[in-house]
């Protein structure tokens, strides 16, 4: 299992590396403040890479700490820039993937959308992310503003966890864009009322954002 | 035959199309229902549940159903590694996050008991299906657009299994995240879980939604469970097997 997943994640992450397209936001922090973080997406093609803040958090394994990461991301939106390495070019802000123990940035599409900029030379650590059936955590190494090599430093093993999860657990997870069906059903389930509170609550993101730039 | 009432806050739906079908069954199955609200609701000043919070009712003392319920939460919590709680801030038992699903579910046993074999019981989104529709089909559940509720952008055919979806709720956030109570969690719209019961999967829907959207990635991982789960932008994530219901 273990020497799969290495296999498997070094073999897709080296098989997009010549189409990855980065991406910064306007505003660039310091470069020792920034990790950089990899974790397994919505496919077996797709990969996610994006850029964190982990200078005043250090991450111990337990379950809980994808909160504070997930705070983190929120405290330091404009530099969660996040790019994301696929098998066909394409450039999603991160609201676009979901379906993995990466947090997403509210307001990343105000400011990354289309702007192409280099990422600075150095190494990066990524925070140690719970994907549930166990830490992910890699290192970037950037050269001449590409990114060079992406080492794993922690990577899915046996924990105590583990034993309520099947033993395959790789998440690969399909997605589609939802759409109305004209289907006649016996019976609906849903969240009732979803809707307003989702769109109040859009509402002050996006007023939060504007705010922030 | 079918049945909707006004119950525990929300409709409960039952269809029953086994030709044996009375409507005193449909009265049996309601006033269960009432009897667990009557129970367990936070809401009823003077429910079990209510007089617990109010320490007026030691852990001894407690009934066998609220025993049952506490005994369940308990071993919810571990196996969602705290993001099951009943638990509330405040410091008192909510238990409505487990008894929803289980009382449904326990309904359902009851109908079997009983001898039906083809229905479902639907409360407020929860469903447990058995048997086959009026033509003789799977049950065909639509999956609600958290967005437009009265559009449906997903179907799932079960027979057996059950289903439930959280989501947030207008009347306040009733999902938190144990782990750090203070803390809202950056979510999906709305997460579908179907599981081999609606006890099973109602449970489980409430702790993964409340893992956020690392939620996906737990329901992949169990076995007999699939998900389907809806972003903020309309883009549904969904576990790799959850298509065999489609």
């Amino acid at each position: 299992m273990r020497v799969f997943f290495i296999a498997f994640t070094f073999i897709a992450v080296f098989s997009v590396y010549p189409k990855i397209v980065s991406i910064y936001s306007k505003l660039n922090p310091p470069a020792q403040t920034k990790g950089f973080l990899v974790v397994v997406a919505n496919d077996k093609k797709a990969y996610e890479a994006r850029n964190i803040n982990n200078s005043t958090y250090t991450s111990t394994p337990t379950a809980t700490s994808i909160k504070p990461e997930r705070r983190q991301v929120q405290n330091n939106v404009e530099s969660s820039d996040i790019i994301k390495l696929s098998n066909s070019d394409e450039v999603y802000n991160a609201k676009m993937s979901a379906g993995n123990a990466s947090m997403m940035s509210k307001t990343s599409d105000n400011h990354t959308s289309k702007q192409l900029l280099r990422y600075k030379d150095g190494e990066y650590s990524g925070t140690a992310v719970n994907a549930y059936y166990g830490y992910v955590q890699v290192r970037a190494i950037i050269r001449n503003g590409k990114i060079s090599d992406i080492k794993f430093l922690k990577f899915p093993n046996n924990n105590q966890n583990s034993v309520y999860l099947s033993n395959q657990a790789l998440p690969y997870l399909k997605k589609e864009v939802i759409k109305a069906q004209s289907d006649k059903v016996d019976v609906i389930s849903g969240a009732t009322y979803t809707s307003m509170a989702f769109m109040q609550s859009t509402k002050m993101a996006l007023a939060d954002s504007m705010l922030r730039n | 035959m079918k049945e909707t009432r006004i119950l525990m806050g929300m409709p409960i739906t039952v269809e029953i199309v086994d030709n044996i079908v009375t409507k005193k069954e449909f009265g049996k199955i309601f006033s269960y229902f009432e009897a667990i609200d009557c129970r367990f609701s936070t809401y009823k000043k003077e429910s079990e549940i209510s007089l617990i919070n109010k320490c007026l009712v030691k852990e001894k003392d407690f009934s066998c159903e609220m025993k049952e319920i506490f005994s369940l939460a308990e071993e919810t919590k571990e196996l969602t590694f705290g993001y099951f709680d009943i638990v509330t801030p405040l410091g008192k038992y909510d238990p409505s996050g487990i008894v929803k699903g289980w009382a449904v579910y326990k309904a359902s046993r009851i109908l079997e008991e009983d001898g039906y074999k083809n229905f479902y019981i639907d409360a407020g989104g929860d469903i447990q299906t058995s048997g086959k529709n009026s033509n003789g089909k799977k049950w065909k559940i639509g999956i609600r657009n958290p967005f437009n509720t009265e559009e449906i952008v997903k179907t799932v055919e079960l027979s057996g299994e059950g289903v439930a979806t959280s989501g947030l709720y207008i009347r306040g956030d009733h999902i938190y995240n144990p782990n750090n109570k203070n803390y809202s969690i950056e979510n999906f719209a709305s997460l579908t879980v179907i599981g081999p019961n609606v006890y099973e999967a109602d449970r489980f829907a409430t702790a993964s939604f409340a893992m956020g959207v690392g939620g996906i990635d737990f329901i992949e991982g169990l076995k007999e469970f699939e998900g389907y789960a809806i972003n903020n932008n309309s883009i549904a994530v969904f576990t790799s097997n959850f298509e065999k219901y489609a």
